[in-house]
């Protein structure tokens, strides 16, 4: 919530600001598949356009796929900055005005923009130029608003690398279940995510999941038992790219049809099904057109094709699983059944009869009545294999793939190309793709398809890095996830440490819980020089709301002398010109030991000294004067204010009788005398003493203090003699 | 991808109130505070907290238009740097509570001061100037309090623009650690003038020298940007001039020589004013007096590119 309230004409507010990308020449597309592209797949009104388009580009007309090439550069823009004022080329060549840019100095998508001026106003007139003193705030990134999911994943993706250290993952077996596990975690992470998102974002992760699933069923299990890859397929076309519902328009043509035999969107729908296997939906859509006739009446046309309809729908229940151990024969058994009937089949009605065996010519795996019937690249590529090449391998397709594409081309969107690559087996390509879709996925399925050796074929280790490091990066500018793109960093060897080296100190931190983690991560990878310069960060901060104590703190933590002392020489200069001790609380909430730095030291022991007096407990005073003096702790123009120290306590010994100080340090504040008259520090020493004597004499009414310590020498001498009257 | 997933270009304005043309626009270390400065004068800082943007004061000294602004690492407190027409550095400092202070006035210079830059933090608290009289100063800033100036023939006519090189040597992969700043360090910048030269200058035992003169451009170059570091064995420099060309100058190792790369063959269509690269070092934006700015990045092959969106 704002601190101000919303009339406060010093609260900026937002202004609309438009970027204008030129508008997109579609005729640069050479072809567009019949087939519409992922995202528009999900929608049911996106079929009729699909026909449409399959109308106006041909069949057939589509290139060998690896020809065919998205023209990706064609697609390149300027990011033309126009803020909302009439300008034109001349106009700015002209004008005292430019364009500048800087980028955000923590995130590498945002960058700022303003119009600036190029000479100074004295020498330009005012209609050299229109004001415009706004400064705009541009990115090219995404907002991450998908917290949960990438929270979420990243435990995934933390497991997947703990996964290569386990007993299980040397077991070639328990490897390939390990990663079909995580495989299936990263996509129910997906489809929970798709589950609570908008539209816009909905078709991103769509097209991550069928890329991902994809993955999985082509890489990821490669057990040369396994058998159910035409199968796996058909449920991926199936849930990744579902036949969409009928339209309206073909529903009212059902609904309308005096005899759905006779129907093409009946038929339509039929091959569709079958082409998909999905076959209990065939088959009653099949019973559907069964008519129930008299058994005691003689054969007519209606039995006849209700018995062509029975065995079709016999045939197609008794298609064999793949999975079974007698597949070979079952298969040759089945075709041949499927054979007889075809053959069996003599209609009138030769509509009827073309579809019946279309019907089971797709299911006996015929080519082109699965290829004609198909819609997109990606429905006949499946239908083919499931029909014809059961069986195939995942290294098998991408023969099958030479007849699919003289009769279909493929979307250039980056989703159709990585598929089309994924089926080609050219991983490496793929993921150039990817980065096009989502730098999570790229990121995420890069690091797993490394953890299956296919690192060969993706390219060098540092490849993996640099996709982990782009997903990372806006990620450790945000507010709540920045420890994950830090996490993630961690995952990198050989970038990764630089990247938190400069990352780390540009996190800003507000409080100490968020600065304690930070400073985790500097201890978490080793970065010592990093840690101090945070360190000092939060010291100076403190300082600059003169919060004394925690400054300190933050300067001993990060070993900060220099600024201890000024600190220190801070509250003596205050004593020095007050008398009064600043620093009491200041001291007390630090924690001081022997270790601790020496101006800090000096300023704990001095501040003891001050209570032990007031509590008169002048012995022990006494002892600590001592010991400030002997250790040489304190700055040595201070040596003479605690000289001076030494006065009333040594009258006051030699008035009570007391023994507060012995000979020999008489003798060493003898020595100090020498030492603070030294002409090294006359000037600063003697400035010390005209401003104490501001207040010690006048305001105080202690005695009278001078540069040349003569009330100390004085002293000294009578507590010499009082010292020699006690021995006697 | 979609098309509406490629349109990710949030923009939002901020109204400066200044009275005049703005010069130069510096976000803080953290992207937390914004310092503007005008030809009105004056310096402004804006507290930027999410989606409020805060005016919260407006710093007045200078005699002339104010140039650059540039803001020092956290660590050694709120610290703004700005330049003048009048031929003037200040240094501001914020002492808590928005209470800014001018704390240094540097007046070596004898024309106006068109750009300041603060070193990496690596180096402690050191401030670049370039100016109109020809010549580049160094500031440092010493633990008594004091400064100490060091002024530098740079570039006949004048100097344009200054930038520091990354504190760490490139191909360092582990930066400078254990609390000893002065090992692995660089401590050099780049000018560039009136003279169409690009300067590299170095300290060494005998103080700040003039390193490699970097000859390319045609006419004045206006603007010089040293590229963040992350590890990589290469160096990068841009530069970019009045003869409406940018250069990025490459260096593949710290013993090599600079080569000269054009950023496109064929020159922009006006002036190019301004260069600046992102935090990581691999986008290079570009801004042109025709009100354009354009973003490029290197590919594998070695040359730039437009920034790409599949779909744009």
């Amino acid at each position: 919530m704002s601190l101000f309230s919303e009339d406060d004409t010093k609260v900026m507010q937002f202004t609309p600001f438009t970027f204008e990308p030129p508008p997109i020449d579609y005729s640069q597309f050479e072809g567009v598949s019949s087939f519409p592209s992922s995202t528009q797949f999900y929608e049911e009104s996106a079929n009729a356009e699909t026909f449409l388009k399959e109308d106006v580009f041909d069949k057939g007309k589509g290139r060998q796929a690896e020809a065919y090439e998205p023209n990706i550069k064609a697609q390149k823009q300027i990011i033309y900055l126009n803020p909302p004022l009439v300008y034109d080329l001349d106009y700015w060549s002209n004008s005292n005005q430019s364009t500048g840019v800087k980028f955000h100095p923590t995130r590498s998508e945002d960058f700022t923009c303003y119009v600036f001026g190029k000479e100074p106003n004295e020498k330009v007139k005012k209609e050299d130029y229109t004001l415009d003193t706004r400064v705009y705030n541009c990115s090219l990134a995404n907002n991450i608003d998908s917290r949960r999911f990438y929270n979420e994943t990243f435990s995934i993706f933390r497991e997947a690398s703990r996964a290569t250290s386990s007993k299980e993952w040397r077991e070639k077996s328990s490897r390939v279940k390990l990663l079909c596990d995580i495989s299936w975690s990263y996509v129910n992470a997906i489809v929970k995510h798709i589950n609570s998102l908008q539209e816009r974002e909905l078709n991103t992760f769509r097209d991550m999941m069928s890329i991902w699933e994809l993955c999985r069923i082509m890489y990821f299990i490669k057990s040369e038992r396994y058998q159910r890859l035409s199968t796996d397929l058909v449920t991926w076309l199936n849930e990744c790219y579902p036949l969409g519902a009928l339209t309206e328009e073909e529903l009212n043509e059902l609904r309308e049809s005096p005899n759905l035999r006779n129907t093409v969107v009946f038929w339509s729908r039929l091959y569709k099904l079958i082409l998909r296997g999905l076959f209990p939906q065939a088959i009653n859509f099949l019973r559907s057109i069964l008519i129930p006739v008299e058994s005691d009446k003689f054969i007519n046309r209606e039995i006849v094709i209700n018995d062509i309809i029975q065995s079709v729908i016999k045939c197609i229940k008794a298609r064999p699983k793949i999975s079974s151990h007698d597949t070979d024969l079952a298969w040759r058994n089945w075709l041949s059944q499927c054979s007889q009937l075809q053959k069996s089949i003599i209609l009138e009605n030769k509509f009827l009869e073309e579809s019946f065996v279309k019907i089971l010519k797709i299911l006996a795996g015929d080519p082109d009545a699965i290829l004609s019937k198909s819609s997109s690249w990606l429905e006949g590529l499946i239908a083919l294999i499931y029909h014809k090449y059961p069986r195939c391998a995942s290294s098998d397709i991408k023969a099958i793939l030479g007849p699919i594409f003289v009769r279909f081309s493929v979307y250039p969107d980056a989703t159709s190309q990585v598929l089309k690559r994924i089926f080609y087996q050219r991983i490496d390509d793929a993921l150039g793709y990817c980065k096009y879709i989502d730098p999570w996925l790229l990121s995420h399925l890069m690091d797993l398809l490394y953890k299956v050796d296919l690192d060969e074929k993706i390219g060098e280790k540092s490849f993996r890095e640099r996709c982990l490091i782009n997903f990372a990066e806006p990620l450790l500018t945000h507010s709540t996830l920045w420890q994950i793109g830090f996490k993630y960093l961690e995952h990198c060897e050989i970038y990764g440490k630089v990247y938190i080296e400069e990352f780390i100190g540009k996190i800003p931190f507000d409080n100490e819980r968020k600065f304690e983690k930070i400073l985790k991560i500097c201890e978490d990878n080793g970065l010592i020089f990093d840690e101090k310069c945070i360190t000092t960060t939060m010291g100076t901060k403190y300082m600059q709301i003169k919060r004394y104590g925690s400054t300190m703190i933050y300067y001993m933590r990060a070993g900060k002398d220099e600024n201890l002392k000024t600190i220190c020489n801070m509250f003596l200069t205050q004593y020095v010109e007050t008398g009064k001790i600043t620093f009491e609380e200041v001291i007390d909430s630090i924690p001081v030991d022997k270790d601790s730095n020496e101006s800090v030291n000096f300023l704990s022991r001095y501040r003891l000294y001050h209570s032990l007096i007031q509590d008169e407990f002048f012995h022990q005073a006494a002892q600590v004067l001592v010991e400030c003096l002997r250790s040489e702790i304190s700055p040595k123009e201070f040596w003479g204010v605690l000289l001076f120290h030494t006065v009333p306590l040594m009258k006051l010994g030699r008035r009570k009788d007391i023994k507060l100080f012995e000979k020999i340090h008489i003798d060493e504040f003898e020595h100090y005398c020498t030492q603070v008259l030294d002409r090294k520090i006359e000037d600063s020493w003697i400035k010390l003493v005209q401003r104490m004597k501001r207040w010690h004499y006048k305001e105080c009414g202690y005695f009278n203090i001078s540069e040349d310590l003569k009330p100390v020498k004085i002293e000294i001498e009578r507590y010499k003699k009082f010292l020699s009257k006690l021995k006697r | 991808m979609s098309l509406e997933k490629s349109k990710n270009y949030l923009h939002q304005g901020l109204e400066t109130h200044h009275e005049d043309m703005v010069h130069d626009a510096q976000l803080d270390y953290y992207g937390l505070k914004l310092a503007t400065c005008s030809s009105d004068r004056t310096i402004k800082i804006f507290d930027l907290d999410g989606e409020d943007r805060r005016e919260v004061e407006t710093l007045k000294g200078h005699e002339g238009p104010v140039w650059r602004v540039d803001w020092a690492h956290p660590k050694f407190g709120v610290i703004l740097a700005s330049c003048s027409y009048d031929g003037k550095v200040f240094i501001w400092k914020d002492h808590g509570s928005g209470s800014w202070k001018k704390i240094k006035e540097h007046s070596l210079h004898t024309a106006s001061v068109n750009s300041v830059a603060w070193g990496p933090h690596e180096l402690g608290p050191i401030l670049a100037c370039a100016s109109s009289d020809g010549k580049v100063s160094v500031l440092s800033f010493k633990d008594d309090g004091s400064w100490d100036a060091t002024v530098l023939d740079a570039h006949t006519i004048g100097a344009n623009s200054v930038s520091w090189a990354p504190a760490t040597i490139p191909g360092a992969l582990v930066q400078v650690t254990g609390g000893a700043p002065n090992v692995n360090v660089s401590k050099r910048f780049a000018s560039c003038g009136c003279d169409n030269l690009v300067k590299i200058w170095a300290y060494g035992e005998d103080g700040w020298k003039e390193e490699e003169v970097l000859e390319g451009h045609t006419d004045w170059v206006r603007d010089v940007s040293w590229a963040p570091n992350f590890g990589l064995p290469q160096n990068y420099l841009a530069s970019c001039s009045q003869d409406k060309t940018v250069i990025v100058w490459k260096k593949n190792s710290p013993t090599s020589p600079w080569v000269k790369i054009l950023l496109k063959p064929e020159k922009f269509l006006d002036v190019v004013w301004s260069v600046s690269w992102s935090t990581s070092g691999t986008i290079l934006a570009v801004a042109s007096g025709d009100n354009k700015v354009t973003l490029w990045q290197e590919n594998l092959k070695g040359e730039w590119e437009k920034v790409q969106e599949l779909d744009d």
